[in-house]
């Protein structure tokens, strides 16, 4: 497996004497969807500030396709890393939905035509094609949540790394995020999802990584990490629904199927009644 | 610009810390305040800059918790440095190198720096409701004393907006320090207009949870922790006004405060 971002022992102190990333490893491969999952205030953002060079590293080192995110530009990194932030209201600027979703490729140097090309595209992707003059405000959670996304996939970066993206969302528009990252997924783009929604990461990802307190704790698939009742209780953070009732049922075939969706576990309901053969 | 940011953030923040000047009354410490600034006022002699520079150090390392305010200082100072270069290009234009016009600049922002170590000093260890008991029992409405503890208040919220703005901004590939001038000048629009809509959406929650909890609904109010008066807050205001004045009356070879009578 290729290694697209290498993170070696990284620490990370803010100038308020809060000490935010602890010696942290991480390797993330090519084409994966991973989680990096823990309660507010484990160092998840601080980490990922690092993956495009926003923060630098004060101890240790990151690696960004073989470059040390020392020696590169932020803009550098931004082109092959794109980071979409937790809160909308942190970007937004400009008066047209098109406007803001072209910024970035403006700011890249993209021909006039390529960024018309690519803004339209975009914008259809994410049913926002219609609202494309209105003013970015306008917009409600759910769509000003896809156009904070679309403005970072305009520009096509190799790595999308997803802040937060559930916070504030209905589960509708949870179903249809969700549907997009499997787009994405689909063009081989690496995902990072980072979160506190244990819900959120059930399904349809390969890896989840757990922080707690700046220091990577776990690590896994999401079977494994997500029937961790101790690791999940030390990173503060409460077994996903699923897993607890399954894990309530008490019955031994339960640690072999480790449902995590609601037809894993009503199929194992079904095997262990004996209703259907 | 994520520097100052931080400084201004740690200047701001309010955080307990059972250190002496913590523990000032707010009243005594603003009376002190003014009484170390005045004499800055009256006079541009570098030796008094320096001996006001030292008495703040010492305050910084023997009162205070000196790590946050050299760090709430430090943005302030690279600030500084810049505008040190433009008075200089005022001052000096058109001959470009020149002795005077470097050293009068140098005292200019000299004098700048000491009124901010003192406010740093002040803000970063007093607690802002105290300030606005203090003036609640001065007379002044406390409707206007809290209009002033909202506006330091925000200042550390602000200031966190303004570096997830820049962040959020420089990941999509804005390069503030490239350019020209005016193109710098540009750049700062997709910082700065996030960084008003969010401070104005903030009034209308804040008006809306003020209202909620009846503020204002009575002129009179009363404090969880009243403000007292204690022997070491009139120590250390006598203390700072017996050095203010040595040393003014020793390098000015006049009594400060008196000439004014
Ligand atoms: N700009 C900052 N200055 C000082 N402390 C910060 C700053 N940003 C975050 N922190 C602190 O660092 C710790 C980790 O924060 P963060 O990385 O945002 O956590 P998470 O994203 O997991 O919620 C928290 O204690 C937070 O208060
Ligand atoms: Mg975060």
């Amino acid at each position: 497996m290729e290694t697209v971002i290498e993170v070696r022992n990284l620490s990370y102190m803010y100038p308020g004497g809060i000490v935010a990333l602890k010696n942290v490893s991480l390797d993330v491969y090519l084409g994966e969807k991973l989680v990096i999952l823990g309660s507010n205030g484990a160092g998840k953002s601080t980490l990922i500030k690092h993956f495009n060079g926003l923060l630098k590293p004060q101890r240790g080192y990151v690696k960004v396709f073989g470059v040390d995110t020392r020696k590169a530009s932020v803009a550098e990194l931004s082109r092959k890393v794109g980071i979409v932030f937790q809160n909308p209201y942190h970007q937004f600027f400009s008066e047209k939905v098109w406007d803001e979703v072209a910024f970035a490729l403006k700011n890249f140097g993209y021909s006039e035509e390529t960024i018309k090309y690519r803004v339209t595209k975009v914008l259809r992707l994410f049913d926002l094609y219609d609202y494309a003059d209105k003013p970015p405000f306008e917009l409600s959670s759910g769509e000003m949540r896809r156009l904070a996304i679309a403005s970072i996939l305009a520009y096509d970066p190799d790595i999308i790394v997803l802040d937060e993206p559930t916070v504030g969302q209905d589960r509708i528009q949870k179903e249809k995020l969700k549907e997009y990252i499997r787009l994405l997924s689909l063009q081989n783009k690496t995902i990072i999802l980072v979160t506190h929604d244990i819900e959120f990461v059930t399904e349809g990802f390969d890896r989840i990584v757990v922080m707690s307190n700046g220091m990577i704790v776990g690590e896994g698939s999401p079977r494994e990490i997500l029937y961790d009742e101790e690791l999940l209780r030390k990173a503060n953070l409460i077994l996903p629904q699923i897993p607890e009732i399954a894990l309530k049922m008490g019955d031994s075939a339960v640690f072999k199927k480790k449902p995590l969706t609601e037809d894993e576990l009503l199929s194992l309901i079904v095997d262990i009644l004996g209703v259907r053969k | 610009m994520r520097g100052i940011m931080e400084s201004l953030y740690e200047m701001f923040i309010f955080r307990r810390e059972n250190k002496f000047l913590n523990n000032v009354d707010p009243r005594m410490k603003f009376l002190t305040l003014i009484i170390l600034m005045t004499p800055i006022f009256l006079t541009m002699n570098p030796l008094f800059y320096m001996a006001m520079f030292l008495f703040l150090l010492f305050q910084t390392f023997t009162l205070a918790n000196s790590r946050r305010i050299f760090f709430s200082l430090k943005g302030i100072v690279k600030l500084l440095i810049m505008f040190y270069i433009v008075i200089y290009i005022f001052n000096a234009y058109p001959n470009f190198l020149n002795l005077e016009a470097a050293y009068f600049s140098f005292i200019s922002i000299f004098r700048f720096f000491l009124l901010v170590y003192m406010f740093t000093l002040f803000f970063t260890t007093t607690y802002i409701d105290d300030l606005a008991q203090a003036l609640y029992k001065l007379k002044v409405p406390y409707h206007v004393a809290y209009a002033l503890v909202l506006s330091v208040r925000f200042v550390p919220t602000v200031a966190r907006d303004i570096i997830q703005i820049y962040d959020a901004q420089r990941s999509r590939g804005l390069e503030l320090d490239k350019g020209g001038f005016f193109e710098r000048l540009r750049k700062m629009l997709p910082i700065l207009i996030p960084a008003f809509i969010i401070s104005i959406l903030r009034v209308d929650f804040v008006a809306e949870a003020l209202e909620s909890r009846a503020f204002g609904s009575s002129p009179k109010r009363t404090f969880m922790t009243e403000l007292k008066l204690r022997k070491h807050d009139i120590v250390y205001i006598l203390l700072s006004f017996a050095y203010v004045l040595t040393t003014y009356t020793l390098i000015e070879g006049e009594v400060p405060f008196l000439t004014w009578m």
